[in-house]
């Protein structure tokens, strides 16, 4: 990994943070059109893990929940749980009345006798607005915390960058899991606010580096060099902990099952963007704020900056 | 001498730490002292919304009325360690069932949510849950089960003048507009007590029994939260977020071996530790151990190789520039501090602003990373310190078996 130390990252960091903002309007672009695939944690409805005997067809699940609910019905394979044969769906429907349930239960039966409901949520949709509205005050908290936090021990410049590198990861997890079509249920808001704190996390380990190297510049080095320096001597370490979090993760993509996809898929997004984000916005941005407020102290006062 | 010492202690604690791992992994697996969420042993998690309607506000008084009635109803069911808790702050009853249970009928008799009236075959209403003190099981002449109703109040007098007047027709027993029995009226009954006969099972004479005793709720309850997990579903999920775990956690060991050779080695048992004191740690303090739980302790097994990587490149380059072992190990550990502890601070600020406004499961995941970052600061900067001094203290080691290949000048 030797040549990661040699790479000049400063010199092509106007490149990136441009790549990063177009990818970021693609990723609001996307949010518009499309939107996420909210789940009923935040729509409200119910959501069923059906187990049939046999195998049956996509088809064969939704003529029966159609029957009963209409095309408002979604109907999806799962894995297979507790190493049964057979199939196994999920069924998404809106809130059912407990007539329209035991039609839907009939019509199941009508396919397989011996059908057995593995799992079933029920969220009201009063529920699914205060989860939501919690969810963004979760976040800014978290947000505004990590700002004053970062002033105190660092400074307030950092803050700024370092909240703007999370308002990227925020965007792009977003748009990636819109694009996924991933389901956004409870757990989403545990997920992307571990990944608000690991992409801090980060970006703190970067700009430690940045602190140290600032009170002991070598002479005649300038602060882009400075910086680069700083980001060719914690690369390492950073990828290092990317792969070894990101392996953990993986793992339970693979292996963990369809009931924790959603929330693992959400985690690799983030931890990947945090990783990069910490680099190329969180210290590049830093840089360019500094050069600019030198380059305006550098003009006679009377004459006002150029922005 | 001090080389010996260092050894012995070494394998005395890779001998304790193996001792554990097979006793609570073989011996007496681990799993059986969890206090697992519904998420991983089955169960149903049901919260019940009171509202205000005709019946009357849902005032704190109504509330915890109600949250008797909900007792009673679970308890019909004869589950085990049934939860049920009133959250007076937000008007809910919340239900939590655990374990194998028949969760169609919990459904079924927790989740009638409904008002009960006795309705006459005009519609008017003839008794409603106030004028009812309890229904019960009896055994009838026929071998059969019947339902026995005690009145109170007005009752008795009401049904009285029902029952003259309606002879031979039936008199509806309704939740709501849901028609759970229609009696016909024998003779007329003038007394607090009445029997409702029929083709009842021991099972649905105590059903009807228990929705006549819960349907007495003294204010409206709305569910508005219902989720169910078979125990089938459960022990899936346990056995594959243990599967991922396990290979998630073989593949950073085999990395950090890869990458940092004898200090990697090190890394590892100190990451044992940390696992141990985290599990030890969750389950002193009795903490229910839930799906997103399990996945933040993974999660937080990958962060806590975090505080060692910085540490050992620290050492690596100080190793690097051309410093002995000892100063270049002491100086690695000093310089990596801040960011340690600084970059961990910001994962414990998001961790404990989940804990306070997080919902149950997400409380589960919040807690496991917090207490995971703490622990693994602390085993970072503390017991991999050590063994790394003591194995330094062992013999005098090549650099290279730090990771580092070429020696500074």
């Amino acid at each position: 990994m030797g040549f990661l130390t040699r790479i000049n990252y400063m010199k092509s960091a106007k490149y990136w943070i441009v790549f990063s903002l177009i990818l970021s309007v693609i990723g609001l672009g996307v949010l518009g059109f499309w939107g996420l695939n909210l789940g009923i944690d935040f729509t409200g409805g119910k959501m069923l893990d059906v187990q049939f005997k046999t195998a049956l067809t996509s088809k064969q699940v939704e003529d029966a929940a159609f029957a009963v609910v209409g095309k408002n019905a979604v109907v999806q394979q799962a894995q297979m749980k507790g190493g049964e044969t057979g199939s196994e769906w999920y069924v998404r429907t809106p809130e059912l009345t407990e007539e329209d349930r035991a039609a839907l239960m009939a019509e199941f039966k009508k396919l397989d006798e011996s059908f057995k409901i593995v799992g079933e949520d029920d969220v009201s949709g009063t529920v699914s607005s205060e989860l939501a509205t919690k969810a963004g005050l979760a976040l800014a908290i978290a947000a505004a915390l990590q700002i004053l936090y970062i002033w105190f021990r660092f400074e307030f410049k950092f803050g700024i960058t370092g909240v703007v590198a999370l308002v990227h990861d925020f965007i792009i997890t977003m748009g990636l899991l819109a694009v996924l079509r991933v389901q956004i249920n409870s757990q989403f808001v545990a997920a992307i606010l571990t990944v608000l704190g690991y992409s801090m996390n980060d970006t703190v380990v970067v700009i430690d580096r940045i602190r140290e190297n600032l009170k002991a510049r070598r002479k005649g080095e300038t602060l882009e060099a400075m910086t680069t320096r700083s980001i060719q001597e914690v690369i390492t370490r950073s990828l290092y902990t990317g792969v070894s979090v990101q392996a953990m993760l993986l793992s339970m993509l693979i292996f963990g099952g369809d009931t924790i996809w959603d929330f693992a898929m959400t985690l690799l997004i983030g931890v990947t963007s945090g990783t990069y984000s910490s680099i190329f916005i969180a210290s590049a941005l830093w840089l360019f704020w500094h050069q600019w407020e030198d380059n305006r102290k550098k003009k006679p006062s009377g004459k006002p900056a150029r922005a | 001498m001090r080389g010996v010492r260092n050894a012995v202690a070494l394998v005395l604690l890779v001998a304790l730490l193996g001792g554990i791992g097979w006793w609570y992994g073989v011996k007496d697996p681990i799993k059986n002292h969890m206090k697992l969420g519904l998420d991983l042993k089955g169960g149903v998690h049901m919260v019940l919304q009171g509202v205000d309607s005709e019946v009357g506000p849902a005032t704190d008084e109504a509330l915890e009325a109600a949250l008797e009635v909900v007792d009673k109803r679970v308890n019909s069911l004869g589950v085990s360690e049934p939860v049920i808790q009133l959250d007076k702050g937000n008007k809910r009853i919340i239900v939590q069932i655990a374990g194998e249970t028949d969760t169609e009928r919990a459904r079924a008799i927790v989740g009638k949510t409904a008002v009960l009236t006795f309705v006459d075959p005009e519609g008017k209403i003839v008794l409603d849950g106030k004028d009812i003190e309890r229904a019960g099981v009896a055994p009838d002449q026929a071998g059969g089960y019947e339902v026995t109703l005690k009145l109170k109040g007005e009752g008795p007098t009401k049904f009285a003048a029902a029952t003259k007047k309606w002879i031979g027709q039936q008199i509806a027993i309704k939740l709501d507009e849901e028609v759970i029995s229609a009696p016909t009226v024998q003779s007329e009954i003038n007394s607090d007590s009445a029997v409702i006969t029929g083709n009842f099972t021991v099972d649905s004479a105590r059903d009807l029994a228990q929705l006549i005793n819960g349907g007495a709720l003294p204010v409206k309850l709305v569910m508005s939260e219902n989720r169910i997990v078979s125990a089938t579903l459960g022990a899936d999920s346990l056995s594959k977020s243990a599967m991922a775990g396990v290979i998630g956690m073989a593949f950073v060991v085999c990395f950090m071996w890869l990458l940092y050779k004898l200090p990697g080695l090190m890394a590892t048992i100190a990451l044992t530790v940390y696992a141990f004191l985290t599990l030890g740690f969750l389950l002193s303090i009795n903490a229910v151990f839930t799906l997103p739980g399990i996945a933040g302790l993974l999660l937080s097994i990958g962060m806590a190789v975090d505080a060692n990587v910085i540490i050992f490149e620290r050492i690596k380059e100080e190793l690097r520039n051309g410093k002995g072992l000892r100063s270049g190990i002491d100086a690695g550990f000093h310089r990596a501090f801040s960011a340690v502890i600084d970059s961990n601070v910001t994962t414990l600020i998001a961790g404990i602003i989940l804990y306070s406004l997080g919902t149950t499961a997400v409380k589960g995941f919040a807690l496991t990373l917090t207490v995971g970052v703490f622990l693994s600061l602390f085993t970072s900067i503390t017991v991999t310190r050590w063994l790394i001094n003591t194995l330094v203290g062992l013999r005098p080691w090549k650099k290279s078996l730090f990771g580092v290949k070429e020696v500074g000048q």
